[in-house]
């Protein structure tokens, strides 16, 4: 992957972000915050593609992240538990889905599978190890969310 | 009368269309809301549906069955069909044209939803004033 794609995922998670959660990137000076809470990986959500190529994306975000993902969808205040992983793994799957044309070649093209929340214990760097990783970290007004994409 | 289905297995996901829907110019009385093709199908049975926002991948039926099936109910073949979804490929948008239906990208805005409807309203006003 070049850092061209890397870039493409940035615009293409801010485009989600944006559209379906009504957040808004922070401003580069806010990004040095020390308040930021970086996100722990308590709950991410993982899409598996194959096809024109094979891989992963993890989608982690913060707390407040999470729970503003649920209720900017939902028009309300708090999300239970289930609406959180629920609208987290609909946002994966949109960012997956627009991603991975990326990978289209030679008319072949990649097939997503359904978005899941990944195990307790789950480590995707493990699960895919044979893989190229690229990390990209996505600054909102609502939280912080890192993505990372596994692909061969 | 203007009868909205949406078939769409995210909890989320459906809300969140159902609140685009409600907060759009055009007049929808009822918004009807299944999980997967099969609750569709049932639906379908039961209600007046105008208009189909149909997510493509689900569990159990998907979006391409449901459309399918559609396909080949004189009943039901008229019903205008979106299809929603996060991945276009190629292969998709052929099958969607050969039948006719359209189709929106995920993410969505509802500008993007209303221009849909605004399709639908377009033709039901031409059979209106030539038909």
């Amino acid at each position: 992957m070049t850092t061209t794609y890397t870039d493409k995922i940035h615009d293409i998670a801010l485009n989600t972000f944006e559209i379906t959660c009504y957040m808004y990137p922070l401003d580069e000076w806010e990004m040095d915050d020390e308040d930021i809470i970086q996100p722990d990986g308590s709950v991410r959500s993982i899409v598996q593609f194959d096809g024109a190529a094979e891989g992963a994306m993890v989608i982690n975000p913060n707390g407040d992240l999470l729970n503003a993902i649920a209720a900017n969808m939902l028009g309300i205040d708090e999300a239970n538990e289930e609406e959180k992983k629920g609208a987290l793994c609909e946002i994966a799957n949109i960012i997956c889905g627009n991603t991975v044309p990326l990978f289209s070649r030679n008319e072949k093209i990649c097939y997503i599978r359904p978005p899941r929340i990944a195990g307790e214990n789950e480590d995707p760097d493990i699960v895919f190890e044979n893989m190229t990783k690229e990390d990209v970290k996505v600054f909102l007004d609502e939280g912080v969310v890192d993505i990372s994409i596994y692909y061969s | 009368m203007m009868n909205v289905l949406i078939v769409e297995d995210d909890l989320t996901m459906r809300a969140y269309m159902k609140i685009s829907l409600l907060k759009c110019s055009y007049k929808i009385d009822q918004i009807f809301e299944a999980k997967n093709g099969y609750e569709a199908m049932a639906i379908l049975k039961k209600e007046s549906i105008n208009f189909i926002f149909t997510d493509i991948m689900m569990p159990q039926m998907d979006g391409v069955e449901l459309m399918k099936w559609l396909h080949n109910q004189p009943k039901y073949q008229h019903v205008p069909v979106v299809a929603v979804t996060s991945e276009c490929g190629d292969q998709l948008l052929n099958m969607l044209s050969f039948w006719g239906h359209g189709y929106v990208q995920k993410p969505y805005s509802m500008p993007i939803l209303e221009n849909q409807l605004s399709n639908f309203y377009k033709k039901n006003n031409d059979y209106n004033l030539y038909g």
